[in-house]
């Protein structure tokens, strides 16, 4: 991988790879919806990034990545926004020329900034079709309270109608900046090639004296208990969460470790436990998302609404277990296996080796912390599990989401 | 390996086997790969299944998981999970398949124990009874996400008196219905030799590959002549439009509908995959554009073609406010109705043309995607088609677009499907 910083500060991360003419770009702006002072402000940002610069209108920005048949796609998430594009290599200078005018000369016109937060207000409104999504947005408010951690990134209803084009042009101003910024290129291009083109058309990109970056949680001040919303369902939706250690911690190894062992794959311990032997769900899993702050950990289950309270005991019991039991030795080395495996089976495109690299740099952990963490997991042994599992899994709050009758018969 | 944009045959470098048994191998070695993708095809699905068995194809993929007499429960998904790999499957209306997708050292290592699964399931009569309250859970979820539940009205009212209007999860009374030994008997019938085909893709030596296959499934044998289910071919529905509710439904949805092409017919099948990407390929599509970019009617507006063995489906679906349903409805009615009466232009077709072969390149990137590519064409329809789908792609001419519209997309012939909210 090659390395470099521009002198306006933007970083660039190549990866040449020439056995396909595929190249993958994208551009991380390494502050997201964690900076928001209203939720759904990046979410906004990004869906009125690409609708209009200073030289081109919405429907001639479209039509040039179109007319190529390229992708180039606007995210937000918590801790970064990226611009990501794919294309067949000789369309390459032409994209990173157009993904250039996207950084530096957006002018979020009127009339698109009012489309989009419209139809922003529909998807916060279809979030209610999807009972996960329902449970965890209701775990998150209570564990994150007023923190931009605690929402989606679509924001809320009553959120979304307050944000002003002002708002988003700040926003864009404040953290669109070179020094703010990272680029990563995957695909058949040297490292000189690549940087002559981002040089070219990001060269004069302005950074800021200095990037506001929020502080981190100090404490989150929740009491643990139980959360039920009625929805008229077939089956409850339970979700069991904890508050979790940021990214940046020593624990972060040990609990995607962890992570991995309850809830990946078909040999995980909750799919066997909950699924195989007894049949009680579907879909059952766990997950522990990367974040820059303190982040969560939690594993959920899909069932029978006679089944919810076997199930919020059920989960809780084998996540909370890891406090007391020690992994055995196969256990270990197979969750070892597992996650380093399928990590590696995890970059097998351009644009999944872009994504791994330009993230784990735009959170402000190093590209390389990803082959760094895997080497910290190989010597993990039980009993740091065991200590790491004691200190996380203390506060559970469930959330519960499903038929009336379902809510009334948990404890 | 895909490393030219070019649309020879070159471009897809597998070779195809046939052992004595029948069973076809599709093997490629891409020399820079790191993993290799072993992925078994089966044809069967939804479509083959009678109707007092309706769900078994997709209830026998979670029963082969269970194992056989040489590997317990559990012990194949340890065995590949353990080792790195990644393991899953998926059942269609068309189709069956099973994959693994490990690092290359652990090839030789893993593909027994994927053959021996997919040949020697067991179905133990104690892991049936449990396995069926999984699939049980899994149709519950399905009814829990109305845009699940507004397909399956759309496919039942398609395909009236055909399999493709039935659910593949089946339903809880057929699953109910339903035995072991029933789904046994279903077991040896579809799964021969002559009705599989194994296809790895991936950083091994192609001879390591063919020797393995050949090793593994040389005993795999014919129990009883293949006997080709007799499905009538579908007849398009009569032109209706219908509204149902929806329990839990937050914003209406649209749906026009008509039959289009099998797949085997490529020339119209791509036609259609055209029009759709005319109409809601990228912004500056025609519907985007108009809906939901200009008049901002609709939160989305996506058209698409689904090709199948038997003729698959052609679909414009919309999400608008109840307000804008009514004049969404009119506008799509008249954007589908141009395309019978005037050729897309060169601009239109030359786009869309690009859009589509950039995504069928994009989509050959990874052993485990050409695995999948070659294991569905050769299943569904023929492999030659991963060869010359390029080509024909580049030769649609606006003529061509324009007929398949008057012939499959003809505005007064739609079924048109609105689903609100309760209450």
């Amino acid at each position: 991988m090659f390395r470099t910083v521009l002198n306006n500060g933007l970083t660039l991360l190549v990866v040449p790879n020439p056995t396909v003419d595929i190249v993958s770009a994208r551009f991380f702006i390494r502050s997201g919806s964690r900076e928001e002072t209203k939720p759904g402000l990046a979410h906004l940002v990004s869906s009125v990034l690409t609708k209009g610069t200073r030289r081109r209108s919405s429907m001639e920005l479209a039509h040039a990545v179109e007319s190529m048949g390229a992708m180039l796609g606007v995210d937000s998430s918590s801790d970064y926004m990226q611009i990501s594009l794919k294309c067949l290599s000789e369309d390459f200078e032409t994209l990173i020329a157009l993904a250039a005018e996207l950084l530096q000369e957006a002018i979020f016109p009127e009339d698109q900034f009012e489309l989009e937060r419209k139809v922003t207000l529909q998807a916060i409104r279809s979030q209610q079709e999807r009972p996960f999504t329902v449970a965890y947005n209701q775990f998150r408010s209570l564990l994150y309270g007023a923190h931009p951690y605690a929402f989606t990134e679509l924001g809320t209803e009553t959120s979304v109608p307050s944000l002003t084009v002002d708002d988003l042009k700040t926003f864009y101003q404040t953290y669109f900046r070179a020094n703010n910024a990272l680029a990563v290129v995957v695909g058949p291009i040297t490292p000189e090639a690549a940087q002559t083109l981002v040089e070219r058309y990001l060269g004069d990109w302005t950074p800021s004296e200095a990037v506001p970056v929020r502080p981190l949680i100090e404490h989150l001040s929740f009491q643990p208990q139980v959360l039920r919303e009625e929805q008229a369902t077939q089956q409850s939706t339970v979700l069991v969460g904890y508050a979790a250690a940021p990214v940046g911690s020593a624990d972060f190894p040990a609990l995607k470790l962890i992570s991995t062992y309850l809830g990946s794959g078909l040999s995980s311990r909750l799919f066997t436990e909950l699924r195989e032997k007894r049949g009680l769900a579907y879909e059952v899993s766990a997950f522990y998302p990367t974040r820059v702050d303190l982040s969560h950990f939690a594993a959920y289950i899909g069932t029978a609404p006679e089944n919810t309270e076997t199930c919020v005991v059920s989960l809780r019991a084998e996540v909370e277990r890891l406090i007391e039991v020690l992994l055995t030795d196969r256990e270990l080395q197979t969750a070892k296996n597992k996650l380093i495996g399928q990590y590696a089976l995890g970059k097998q495109t351009n644009s999944q080796v872009s994504q791994l690299l330009g993230w784990y740099e735009a959170l402000g952990v190093g590209a390389d912390f990803d082959t760094e963490y895997l080497r910290v997991v190989e010597q993990l042994e039980a009993e740091d599990l065991r200590q790491i599992a004691a200190r996380t899994f203390r506060d559970p709050i469930v959330s519960i989401v499903g038929p009336v009758e379902a809510l009334a018969a948990t404890a | 390996m895909i490393a030219t944009t070019s649309t020879s045959v070159e471009s897809f470098p597998f070779t195809v086997h046939t052992l004595p048994n029948g069973l076809t191998a599709i093997l490629q070695q891409i020399p820079t790969a790191a993993a290799v993708t072993c992925d078994i095809w089966v044809r069967t699905g939804a479509r083959t299944e009678p109707l007092n068995l309706a769900g078994v194809s997709h209830f026998l993929e979670h029963m082969i998981f269970k194992g056989t007499e040489k590997l317990g429960p559990g012990v194949f998904d340890s065995e590949i999970e353990s080792r790195g790999g990644v393991t899953n499957a998926a059942t269609s209306q068309d189709y069956t398949h099973y994959y693994i997708t490990v690092a290359n050292t652990h090839f030789e290592a893993t593909l027994p124990y994927l053959s021996e699964l997919v040949m020697g399931a067991a179905i133990p009569p104690d892991e049936y009874e449990r396995e069926r309250l999984v699939v049980l859970e899994e149709i519950r979820r399905s009814q829990d996400s109305p845009d699940r539940q507004a397909f399956e009205i759309l496919t039942r009212t398609m395909y009236p008196d055909h399999p493709y209007g039935r659910p593949v999860l089946g339903t809880a009374e057929s699953l109910k219905a339903m035995t072991a030994d029933a789904m046994r008997a279903y077991h040896r019938e579809r799964y021969q030799p002559a009705n599989t085909t194994v296809v790895i893709v991936g950083g091994v030596d192609e001879r390591t590959m063919l020797s393995a296959v050949e090793k593994q499934f040389s005993e795999f044998q014919a129990v009883s002549p293949l006997a080709a289910p007799a499905i009538p071919k579908p007849t398009a529905p009569l032109p209706a439009s219908q509204s149902h509710t929806l329990a839990r439904l937050e914003q209406p949805r649209l749906m026009l509908a008509w039959l289009g092409a099998p797949i085997d017919n490529l020339d119209d099948a791509i036609a259609l995959e055209v029009l759709a990407a005319v109409l809601s390929e990228g912004r500056t599509s025609r519907l985007v554009r108009d809906l939901r970019e200009e008049k901002g009617w609709v939160r989305s507006v996506h058209a698409y073609f689904m090709p199948q063995h038997h003729r698959g489906l052609f679909v414009i679906a919309a999400q608008a406010d109840a307000e804008f349903v009514t004049p969404v409805e009119a506008e799509i009615r008249a954007a589908v109705r141009l395309l019978m009466d005037e050729p897309v232009s060169d601009s239109d077709l030359n786009r869309v043309k690009r859009m589509l072969r950039n995504d069928f390149i994009f989509n050959t990137e990874s052993p485990s995607q050409l695995a999948g590519l070659y294991g569905y064409y050769s299943t569904v329809a023929s492999l030659d088609v991963v060869l010359t789908y390029p080509e024909q792609l580049q030769r649609v001419s606006a003529s061509d677009v324009q007929r398949a519209a008057c012939a499959y997309l003809d505005p007064d012939q739609a079924v048109t499907l609105r689903f609100v909210p309760e209450s």
